[in-house]
């Protein structure tokens, strides 16, 4: 009898222990999944702080687009993603691609519209890119839409 | 709370007590070394706080009450006067957020509008006229905000 309740025992312990030891690696697996994703947006920025050519272009792009990993809160992927969209299009903007950053800008824009300043920044440079494909209607309407946003908050 | 943090609220809110009551008095020679001073120590108090984003905080709005009470006492009127008389129950109402335990706690929305508010500014500066000077300037705050924003994301995710 005391031995049948020394092995539940131990099949109780050994079971607790598996159990903590999973959570630890999944709890390290976000944290490594996380702090990669942050270091990717970092870089992708420097990158395009540093050279400022379609290579640099295309690694804001990508980041922009594959998004954050699971356990980052909405409102802060949504904000990195808009921020990356601003660079991106100012880049674009300044290497010519004209085209290439209004496009960049939309794809910003149509993120879920956190009204954040870089929901405002991505206005302004959406602004900038019409005025310089013609569009002075479409312009004067992004800037008036930034000024609306920015009034409010 | 810690007690650093009590005695920097209670400074803080010492402080916003006397721009209040500064703001209901006339204009005066005195009145304004007073401002002066207080600017000086809101600074001083600033470089001696806890918290970056809270430093910013306080500086951001002594700067905003005094270029308010300028403006009220060149003919700014009503909506200057109340805009300032916000300002200063906003602070008497301020208390710092609790110190950050878990992997990614919300930032306090103070924090956010004391980050916000330069950027905010440079892009409405930018959309009034659109100037060497404003791009410029436009896009220094956009790189502050910026780098503020992703050390904000590596503290609270990945410290």
């Amino acid at each position: 009898m005391m031995r049948r309740f020394m092995l539940w025992g131990l099949l109780l312990l050994a079971s607790c222990a598996s159990e903590r030891s999973g959570g630890e690696q999944i709890a390290q697996a976000d944290r490594a999944a996380l702090s990669g994703w942050i270091a990717r947006v970092r870089e992708s920025h420097a990158q395009a702080d540093r050279r400022r050519d379609a290579a640099a272009l295309q690694a804001l792009t990508d980041t922009a687009t594959a998004g954050a990993p699971s356990g980052v809160d909405a409102t802060d992927a949504v904000q990195a993603r808009q921020d990356l969209y601003v660079h991106a299009a100012s880049l674009a903007l300044e290497i010519g691609q004209v085209a290439r950053a209004a496009e960049l800008t939309r794809a910003g824009l149509a993120l879920p519209p956190y009204p954040g300043p870089f929901r405002a920044q991505l206005l302004i440079v959406s602004s900038r890119a019409k005025s310089a494909l013609g569009d002075a209607a479409g312009a004067a309407t992004d800037r008036q839409a930034a000024r609306a946003m920015l009034a409010e908050h | 709370m810690s007690d650093e943090e009590e005695r920097y609220d209670e400074e803080e809110l010492a402080r916003a007590r006397a721009l209040a009551e500064l703001l209901d008095r006339p204009p005066s020679a005195a009145d304004d070394q007073q401002l002066s001073e207080e600017l000086a120590a809101a600074e001083t108090l600033r470089a001696a706080a806890f918290d970056a984003a809270r430093q910013d905080a306080v500086f951001e709005r002594a700067k905003a009450r005094v270029r308010a009470r300028r403006l009220r006492w060149m003919g700014g009127g009503a909506a200057v006067l109340s805009a300032a008389a916000a300002a200063v129950l906003w602070l008497l109402s301020m208390r710092p957020e609790p110190a950050p335990t878990v992997s990614a706690p919300p930032v306090s929305a103070s924090v956010r509008e004391a980050r916000t508010l330069p950027l905010a500014a440079a892009q409405l500066a930018w959309l009034d006229s659109d100037t060497p000077e404003t791009r410029v300037a436009l896009d220094h705050q956009l790189a502050n905000h910026r780098a503020q924003f992703l050390n904000d994301l590596q503290r609270r995710y990945a410290p």
